[in-house]
């Protein structure tokens, strides 16, 4: 049962951390934090729902025009909503951010609104039984995805020029401006790219999961336990405490009680935040905040 | 002497009041009956908002058949989003507002309880779509009628079913832990304790939202139990068989009216997955049976666009008794006339649901009973005994 | 005068109701260096902000050679090439003295290792240090790598903002003899500077700045020993 509960909690885990590296990479490029995220993540469901059952599309290619669908969303977002906010203090722009979260699942219950819809199965290989303990493709592919984007985006931040740029532009915009970067372009990518990252998790677990207006609402909460665990503002600390919380909620369901589930992500955010409030791996920026 | 003059005056100004070309009783005119209608027609409930097309549909199918003693039905339709406070706005706006004669409306019992008091007050007659709930007729309430399967009978069937077959022991329980998942489960618990002595052998919760039931199912099949009984919103029921079809967990499931077999069908994508599921099944014939694809057009017929699912039909038996209780009342239409009406109702048959509804002055639950159902084949099999499969 | 290459022309600058700058003019000739002189507040960070695109003048133009420049946003006017060293040094601490060397060059990639060469030859301090985090240098190594940084991106006109605000008097030694340098090597510069002798140690003209406005120009040869007098007047 034990190695059956982190299995399914790394796979749980996984799209909590997706969600979560997304809005921390938002965070740290812009200072923003987006309540909205959520809908990124319900976005990037219903958009490739959208592309399978009304458009036609296989799944592979609906996904692909998801994720760009939500990047442009992302960068609209911020060219027309965030922008012309200017200097506006923390509060309004996160007070911006709840408004179109709301906006947001207003137009998709005004399509989607009696339908809590069912997305077709997409690998539908029966479960794999190794020594008793159950793994199916949707667990390997949501987990063996996550991966792949986590690598990818390290690698990028980490090992490219763009990244090293794109880390430049976070710690200090001004700083960029003044090396010619054009730092609202960079910003309104982050909004795409942090879009995209939602919609990806909104895409793995869409053929598991069933898709209505308000699922971005709970996911967003676990994201929100996630940085919090890992350190807010630490790109590494988001996946690392999105992997967490999976695999901690799944074993507390399974060995202490199911109503714990559900109350796990508010329980490690307030533990977190009066043991430990700068989270597992929380380094003081002293610029940061 | 003076007593009766005071009577006659009294008689005098009651006719004048019941007249026909006079004042007539709230919502009423001479050719038009204005009846309120609320449910979640957004939201996160909103799947249960389809019940208001099929309660719309069988008024204006009546209106196009001519009407009720040359009354057509004026229908006023709010919005409650399933949210008790904003319920609340939409009953006191089609009782002071809108002035409707009555209500029918009333898919989410938590907006039901919320406005039970002031329709109370109000005296509008209110007769329930789809909100399950016992408490919502228990203890009655003059004005309220309730033609729906009420929760404690829902347990009652499942668990009865359960227990047809022989040996069973252990009875696992996973339920929403909100209020909704409570109303369910209690009685169902209360149930299996008062008619066999037993207790559950796993009391489990899963919330609303969640994407895996893995810590569930461990459990369950740590516990061997025998049944499951499912409290819960049709995401998570098509989440916890998909779950229990990878974990090969392959215990009977029963789960509540509210669960649609063939939409859990397409929801978890899988025949296998759905073999062990029994739900509690409000209608008298299968969904895709000539006998209930006849209401699926007529709600078609006035909503083309609307997807017919297993909940559109689950107010338009309580529909038809109240179009039956508007004939019977006659033309000098009152809403004690009315009331009296749906008293009367006695095994009202609608060929809709799966028990006949019967209102009387002391019990206003109209429906007693009910049946299990299960995908046989792919084709929706009625069962009342576990040996019936 | 030589031609003129920046030209400010009667511009003012407001941060909501408060105005910083009013009407105010000046220019810069091709391979001249300026001296901006002023109190503290009285509007020569602004000035700059405002030649860089971050503070958008509400009258008037700034040109570059004859194109305008104001309203542009800061990326194009250091594209254009109007590179600023900020009074806050702007770099990024996190990173190492390489990397804020490298991204002042990000636009000028082609010719990285050339101007890396030149601004470790200007300071060899900072090729000692080239794999050491910014933030864990001192103030006068920092000063360095904004200047280092702000060379990298291959200035038309260089822009410095107090280049020795807050520097040990052997710092402020240091960058003066760079001002020197960079003057001998035929860069055009704007300094604004406190400290008038070392400003004036390397400028051909000079400008003075009282409450947002030019309040006395001229070249710095005609000044003479009036340096003290000079400061009386506008510093006291
Ligand atoms: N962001 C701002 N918002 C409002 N007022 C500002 C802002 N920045 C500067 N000011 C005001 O504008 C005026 C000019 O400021 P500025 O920074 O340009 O002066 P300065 O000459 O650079 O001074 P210092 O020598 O101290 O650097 C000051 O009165 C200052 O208070
Ligand atoms: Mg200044």
């Amino acid at each position: 049962m034990f190695v059956q509960l982190i299995l399914s909690g790394v796979a749980q885990g996984s799209i909590y951390a997706l969600v979560a590296l997304g809005m921390t990479a938002l965070f740290r490029a812009t200072t923003i934090v987006n309540f909205g995220h959520g809908e990124f993540f319900m976005g990037g469901a219903f958009v490739l729902y959208v592309m399978i059952n009304v458009v036609g599309l296989p799944f592979l290619p609906g996904a692909l025009l998801a994720i760009v669908v939500m990047f442009l969303v992302g960068m609209t977002i911020e060219r027309v909503l965030i922008r012309p906010m200017g200097l506006a203090p923390h509060i309004a722009l996160a007070m911006m951010t709840v408004a179109f979260s709301f906006l947001f699942r207003g137009i998709a219950r005004a399509f989607w609104g009696r339908e809590v819809l069912p997305m077709p199965a997409v690998f539908s290989f029966p479960p794999i039984d190794v020594a008793g303990v159950i793994i199916t493709t949707q667990d390997l592919l949501i987990t063996g995805m996550t991966l792949f984007f986590v690598v990818l985006f390290f690698i990028f931040f980490q090992r490219t020029n763009l990244g090293r740029i794109a880390q430049a532009a976070s710690a200090n915009p001004r700083g960029a401006s003044l090396v010619g970067i054009n730092v609202n372009l960079f910003h309104g990518t982050m909004w795409g790219v942090a879009a995209g990252l939602g919609a990806i998790a909104g895409i793995l677990v869409a053929p598991i999961t069933l898709l209505y207006p308000d699922m971005g609402a709970l996911i967003l909460i676990k994201a929100f336990a996630a940085m919090t665990l890992g350190g807010f503002g630490n790109l590494g600390g988001a996946v690392v405490g999105g992997l967490l919380i999976g695999i901690l909620e799944q074993l507390s369901g399974g060995y202490l009680s199911t109503a714990l589930i559900d109350i796990f992500a508010y329980l490690v955010i307030i533990a977190v935040l009066l043991i430990r409030p700068a989270g597992l791996f929380g380094i003081r920026e002293s610029q940061r905040v | 002497m003076f007593k009766t003059k005071y009577l006659a005056c009294m008689l005098g100004l009651g006719a004048m009041l019941a007249g026909p070309a006079f004042a007539q009783a709230p919502g009423v005119t001479d050719d038009s009956i204005k009846i309120g209608i609320f449910g979640p027609m957004t939201g996160s409930a909103a799947l249960f908002g389809k019940a208001v097309f099929g309660v719309e549909a069988v008024y204006k199918d009546v209106n196009d058949h001519g009407g009720i003693n040359g009354r057509k039905i004026d229908i006023v339709r709010e919005d409650t989003g399933c949210d008790p406070t904003r319920g609340t706005a939409a009953v006191k706006k089609l009782i002071s507002q809108s002035q409707v004669f009555a209500i029918n409306g009333g898919l989410c019992s938590g907006v039901v309880m919320a406005v039970k008091e002031e329709v109370a007050k109000a005296g509008v007659p209110f007769v329930i779509i789809g909100a399950a709930s016992s408490a919502i007729s228990d203890p009655m309430m003059p004005n309220l009628f309730h033609p729906v399967a009420t929760t404690s009978n829902v347990a009652k069937t499942m668990i009865d079913f359960a227990m047809t077959r022989e040996g069973t022991k252990k009875i696992a329980v996973v339920s929403h832990s909100d209020d909704w998942g409570k109303s369910n489960r209690d009685p169902a618990v209360d149930h299996l304790k008062e008619a066999y002595g037993l207790d559950p052998v796993l009391d489990l919760t899963m919330e609303r939202g969640s994407s895996d039931a893995t810590p569930q199912i461990l459990k369950i099949r740590n516990a061997d139990a025998d049944f499951v009984v499912l409290m819960m919103y049709p995401a998570e029921v098509a989440i916890f068989l998909r779950d229990a079809y990878k974990y090969g967990l392959k215990v009977p499931v029963l789960a509540p009216q509210s669960i649609s077999l063939k939409d859990t069908r397409e929801r978890v994508g899988n025949d296998a997955a759905v073999e062990n599921l029994y739900v509690f099944y409000p209608y008298a014939h299968p969904t895709d049976s000539p006998e209930m694809e006849k209401w699926g057009k007529l709600i078609n017929k006035y909503y083309p666009d609307e997807r017919v699912e297993s909940f559109s039909y689950l107010g338009m038996s309580g529909a038809l008794a109240v179009v039956e209780a508007l004939k019977a009342a006659g033309p000098d239409l009152t809403r004690q006339k009315f009331m009296d009406a749906l008293n009367d109702l006695r095994d009202f048959d609608s060929g809709i649901s799966s028990a006949p509804i019967t209102f009387t002055p002391e019990d206003h639950a109209g429906i007693k009973g009910g049946a299990m159902a299960t995908l046989d084949d792919g084709k929706v099999t009625v069962m009342k005994k576990w040996q019936d499969k | 005068m030589a031609s003129s290459l920046l030209s400010v022309k009667s511009i003012s600058a407001r941060y909501g109701k408060v105005t910083a700058i009013e009407d105010l003019s000046l220019d810069v000739g091709e391979g001249e260096v300026i001296a901006l002189l002023g109190a503290n507040g009285s509007g020569k960070t602004t000035l700059l902000n405002t030649i860089s695109g971050f503070i958008a003048p509400s009258a008037s133009s700034i040109e570059l050679r004859g194109e305008v420049i104001s309203g542009e946003p800061p990326h194009r006017v250091f594209r254009a090439g109007v590179v600023q060293v900020s009074q806050m040094r702007d770099l990024f601490p996190a990173m190492t003295v390489l990397d804020n060397l490298e991204l002042g060059a990000v636009c000028h990639r082609a010719t990285l290792s050339r101007e890396l060469e030149k601004v470790f030859h200007y300071f060899p301090r900072l090729a000692e240090r080239r794999t050491q985090r910014v933030a864990t240098l001192s103030g006068g190594e920092q000063q360095m790598v904004a200047i280092g940084r702000a060379l990298m991106g291959r200035p038309r006109i260089l822009l410095l903002d107090e280049p020795s605000g807050g520097l040990a008097p052997r710092f402020v030694q240091e960058i003066a003899n760079i001002m020197n340098v960079l003057k001998a090597e035929g860069a055009t510069m704007l300094i604004v500077e406190q400290n008038i002798a070392m400003a004036l140690g390397a400028a051909d003209r000079f400008y003075v700045i009282r409450s947002g406005t030019i309040a006395r120009s001229g070249d710095v040869s005609e000044l003479g020993d009036d340096h003290k007098a000079l400061a009386r007047e506008f510093y006291l």
